[in-house]
């Protein structure tokens, strides 16, 4: 054996036996994310209210009967358990329930983690109907059980629900229409609504990394593309499992869990810098969840459009309601925050945009 | 309002929200109610 090939050998057989060390020593570390006791001394209820289709919807409550109750609701391929994540320092609803807030923390049609995992229809459902069906549902049952308007706080699609309850919308066949009896009575339902990070349309800035694609020919023609696949598959696979699969699969792998949460698939969500590595494991393991073929649907054509509309079969024929057009009709008091970075590369985008604009 | 150097989710669950965040939200919420008084209880 020449000294050249020994050496090289000899560095391989150091290089995997450090390698092996690091791994052993990070194995005697403790799990990333593991679960911590954070709402001592609360009382935990569960309450269940029914869509007026049928669906059942599961909440959980910290009880502080006598408080004003906030209503929590989630964001796309979330679930509630994103406000109530079992992290010291990172809960909004065990915060705000020790302010003496009664807080419901819901998730839409279809999802929750046990046991609060919500019912759904089969999964034909669109954003359209969170705002038709269980929005009146979740808002008329803690109205009933606490004689109390609630606050609506929801982040990036749960505040878009927000918007498209208080534009009264209901269904008219495969039509979305804004009945102005309906948008005088939710109004005046809530005491007021907190959108975090909810952009009223899907625009952004000319240089961003998402203008580039949506602004580009070749990059309409993809998404256009990804929307007619998801059409097609609806029919036998509407039910897209993302989250759950994560939750099932990683749950019980919380180290490649961690690794997930600090990867691209991480930075979609979050900017990495401002998150730590425990607590956005923690995200992954409980806040994630899944969505309906249609809703994704409906989201995409909002990035394609710029507006955000309903969802419409290809046999459409009359013009989308558009919900960008009617934000107008909001007359609850509503306060609209947004980050500087809430884009996947860190940059500002539309959600800054188009959210601060309406700023209180 | 704005909130610099955060990202879309980290405004939930990012490094400093129980600093940043979550008091403004409450701070806002007591406004209204203050504001609204008991036009927010249902009779």
């Amino acid at each position: 054996m020449e000294f050249k090939d020994a050496m090289l050998y000899t560095l391989a057989a150091a290089g995997t036996a450090l390698y092996g060390y690091y791994i052993n020593e990070g194995l005697k570390t403790p799990l990333p994310g593991q679960d911590q006791d954070v709402a001592a001394g609360l009382e935990v209820e569960s309450h269940e209210f029914v869509t007026e289709d049928g669906a059942l919807l599961k909440v959980k409550r910290y009880a502080n009967p006598g408080g004003t109750p906030v209503l929590f609701c989630h964001g796309f391929q979330g679930n509630g358990f994103e406000f109530d994540l079992p992290r010291e320092g990172y809960n909004m609803a065990v915060y705000l329930a020790r302010k003496g807030y009664d807080i419901w923390i819901s998730s839409f049609r279809g999802c929750g983690p046990e046991p609060y995992d919500c019912t759904c229809n089969g999964w034909k459902h669109s954003i359209d109907d969170l705002a038709i069906y269980d929005a009146p549902a979740l808002v008329d049952g803690i109205v009933a059980k606490t004689g109390k308007k609630p606050f609506w706080i929801g982040h990036s699609m749960g505040g878009m629900v927000l918007y498209m309850y208080l534009q009264g919308v209901k269904f008219e066949g495969f039509r979305v229409v804004s009945d102005p009896d309906l948008v005088e009575e939710r109004n005046s339902k809530l005491t007021g609504g907190i959108a975090v990070a909810s952009p009223t349309a899907l625009w952004w800035p000319r240089f961003h990394p998402y203008h580039m694609v949506t602004g580009s020919s070749i990059g309409r023609a993809i998404i256009t593309a990804d929307m007619m696949w998801v059409r097609a598959r609806s029919h036998f696979l509407p039910h897209m499992r993302l989250g759950s699969n994560i939750r099932k699969f990683f749950g019980k792998r919380p180290r490649l869990l961690q690794l997930i949460s600090r990867s691209p698939i991480g930075i979609l969500l979050y900017c990495r810098r401002n998150t730590d590595h425990e607590t956005s494991t923690s995200l992954l393991k409980w806040g994630g969840d899944d969505v309906s073929a249609n809703m994704f649907v409906q989201l995409a054509d909002g990035i394609r459009n710029i507006h955000f509309r309903q969802y419409y079969p290809l046999t459409f024929r009359d013009k989308p309601y558009d919900y960008t057009m009617n934000m107008g009709l909001i007359t609850a008091p509503m306060l609209y925050i947004t980050g500087t970075r809430t884009s996947p590369t860190g940059r500002p985008s539309s959600f800054t945009a188009t959210t601060a604009s309406r700023a209180t | 309002m704005t909130f610099p150097g955060y990202g879309h989710t980290d405004l939930v669950m990012g490094r400093q929200v129980e600093k940043d965040v979550y008091p403004v939200l409450a701070e806002w919420m007591g406004e209204v109610e203050a504001a609204k008084g008991e036009a927010s209880v249902i009779m």
